[in-house]
């Protein structure tokens, strides 16, 4: 269904949202070209697996229970091997003092919800290359 | 006792419970009612102090209303409180549903675009194969034909050849014919040769006969000249008899030849004619089959088109699910309000004996801007959803 | 007669003109009109009043152009149109001889 986007270079990606339908949506739309997806229901789930194995790239959600996104990424760059590895925020939340938090504490961009599967793949393929 | 004093707690109590209302703007006409009541007991409480109006009000009037407002006040609570309790459960309930149905939803979006794929994929491969492009002799119907009319190419070279051996070797047959009719000629001569000389042979013996006993001797030799003319004549007869004979074995391989040279065309063209029009309908069938295979893979790319819009736009769940969380703090921050301006009522009914008043009201009305300003700074933190509508959202890389 | 010839001095041609049915019975009037013949340099067979052919007719084309090739000459179809031409056209003879109407 999605189309290439010249995307040569393939990652393993960290899904996360407290929504399940979200993590669904991005996983499903990533993986058809290729990438590996995993999943994480919020920013301690997150950070668990992120200390498991290596990420090329996390898209997070921003507010979510137990650990926000704004923290997640604090925690992210703080460990090893995690200094800078891309975080995309994919968030409803528009707020501009949030997006400067994020932008302050190393994101690599903002994504405001509702996406289309083919502007977040063409977002990844430009973030991933 | 001082007679407004009840007076003031009642509208206090009034205020409150429109101060609330106001806030639960779900229920609008009972802060209307209650403001057309608030008033009226305003105008009341001014006529008595001015004097101009007869005063209908007593000490035990005061009393019984106090106790009538203070039991709407409870029943509100009552209600109201019941009512956060509805609002919650149908607030949890709208968002398991909305999620579930979304989640069900984009699995069956999932599920068309892959069957969408696998569609199009088995569109390529039909394709594919009616260009014969999956290997050699896989559907083949195309080669079918095109064997079919090589075949048809050798059998009609090989009549064509036949002929042209036929016809050349009806020609070696005319030829010797044209000999043999030499030949005939020739034994014509030699026939006619013969005959002179039995003539000569038959004078010869008169002659000798003639000539008496002196021409015995030559009637003898006269005599096997005739014999030897006849045996000639009968030679003559049998080679023109298997000159006849050959004739005749000629003339019937002639007409085996001929058999052979002379093959209808007709149905060679017939066949041709025939695979010529099999191949235009392959071929127009082909034609139908890309066309068909174009139309499905054009359609994939708006189903395409349709799902990713689909993907989109169910991502309301995740936004509408936040809205409701928002809601449910709402109706909570409310509740909590609610009990601080119950707590309120309850200081000031309770302070029949003790204390200023004024300093209870001002204390009370300090604890609930307080309880205000938690309650903003709340709000505050809460999630921020600004869209309203589901087109897709901005997308910024710092 | 279902087979005529004209000789045409001026451009060396022969025209052999077939009527009717050009078959098998042919074989010989259609032999004996080009074998004999000297000095022609393009041997023409008409068809313009053919009616019928079968492959013997084929066949005897096939020998006049053996013939016309060993005496350095041409071979022409002419006036060949409707069956007759599918019947050429089928046995690859448009390869093998020059139409012309």
């Amino acid at each position: 269904m999605y189309k290439e986007f010249g995307v040569k270079r393939m990652g393993k990606i960290l899904a996360v949202d407290d929504s399940a339908t979200m993590r669904q949506m991005v996983a499903t739309a990533l993986k058809e070209t290729g990438h590996q997806v995993s999943e994480a229901a919020d920013g301690k789930d997150a950070l668990r697996k992120a200390q498991a194995e290596r990420f090329d790239l996390v898209i997070t959600d921003v507010n979510m229970p137990n650990m926000d996104g704004l923290t997640l990424i604090k925690e992210l760059r703080g460990l090893a091997g995690y200094r800078f590895t891309p975080i995309l925020f994919l968030t409803t939340e528009s707020r501009a003092d949030m997006k400067q938090q994020a932008k302050a504490s190393g994101a690599t961009g903002w994504l405001v919800k509702p996406f289309k599967p083919d502007q977040l793949l063409a977002t990844v393929g430009k973030v991933l290359r | 006792m001082n007679a407004t004093r009840p007076r003031v707690l009642v509208a206090v109590l009034l205020a409150a419970v429109l101060a609330v209302l106001a806030w639960w703007q779900a229920v609008v006409a009972v802060p209307a009612v209650l403001a057309a009541v608030a008033i009226g007991w305003w105008l009341g409480a001014c006529g008595q102090m001015g004097g101009a109006l007869p005063a209908v009000n007593s000490e035990a009037g005061h009393g019984e209303l106090e106790q009538e407002l203070r039991g709407f006040l409870a029943d509100m609570d009552e209600s109201l409180n019941a009512e956060f309790g509805y609002v919650r459960d149908d607030l949890a309930q709208i968002r398991s549903l909305v999620t579930d149905a979304v989640q069900e939803l984009n699995g069956s979006f999932v599920g068309v675009n892959e069957k969408t794929r696998e569609q199009a994929d088995l569109a390529s491969r039909v394709m594919s194969f009616s260009r014969d492009e999956g290997g050699q002799d896989e559907l083949g119907i195309k080669s079918f034909v095109n064997e079919t009319e090589s075949i048809l190419g050798d059998y009609v070279d090989m009549v064509v050849e036949m002929s042209r051996h036929s016809v050349d070797a009806a020609h070696s047959m005319d030829d010797i014919v044209a000999q043999m009719n030499t030949v005939n000629s020739l034994l014509d001569d030699i026939r006619g040769i013969a005959k002179q000389t039995d003539l000569l042979a038959l004078n010869a013996s008169i002659e000798a006969a003639r000539a008496g006993e002196a021409g015995r001797g030559f009637a003898v030799v006269a005599e096997q000249v005739r014999a030897l003319a006849e045996q000639a004549n009968s030679f003559n007869d049998q080679i023109g008899q298997q000159v006849g004979s050959a004739r005749a074995v000629i003339d019937k391989a002639r007409a085996s030849v001929s058999e052979m040279a002379s093959q209808d065309m007709t149905e060679s063209l017939n066949a041709k004619n025939r695979i010529t029009s099999m191949m235009q309908g392959l071929e127009r069938l082909n034609e139908e089959v890309e066309s068909g295979l174009a139309r499905i893979s054009t359609l994939t790319g708006d189903i395409d088109g349709h799902v990713q819009d689909a993907v989109r736009a169910l991502q309301f769940e995740d936004i509408s699910t936040q809205l409701v969380d928002n809601s449910t703090r709402g109706v909570d921050g409310l509740e909590s309000y609610l009990s601080g301006i119950r707590s309120v009522v309850q200081e000031i009914s309770g302070a029949d004996s003790r204390g200023d008043l004024a300093t209870q009201l001002s204390e009370a009305r300090a604890g609930l801007a307080g309880q205000c300003e938690r309650r903003q700074e709340e709000r505050r933190s809460m999630r921020s959803v600004s869209q309203s509508v589901m087109d897709a959202g901005e997308v910024e890389l710092f | 007669m279902p087979l005529t010839t004209t000789r045409s001095d001026e451009n060396g041609e022969l025209i052999i003109r077939i009527s009717g049915q050009f078959d098998f019975g042919l074989h010989r009037d259609f032999r004996d009109a080009y074998r004999e013949a000297t000095g022609v340099r393009r041997f023409v067979v008409d068809l313009a009043d053919t009616e019928y052919m079968d492959s013997s007719a084929l066949g005897m084309l096939l020998l006049l152009r053996e013939h016309a090739e060993t005496h350095s000459a041409q071979v022409e179809l002419r006036n060949v149109s409707g069956e007759l031409e599918r019947i050429l056209r089928i046995a690859n003879f448009h390869q093998l001889f020059p139409m012309r109407n």
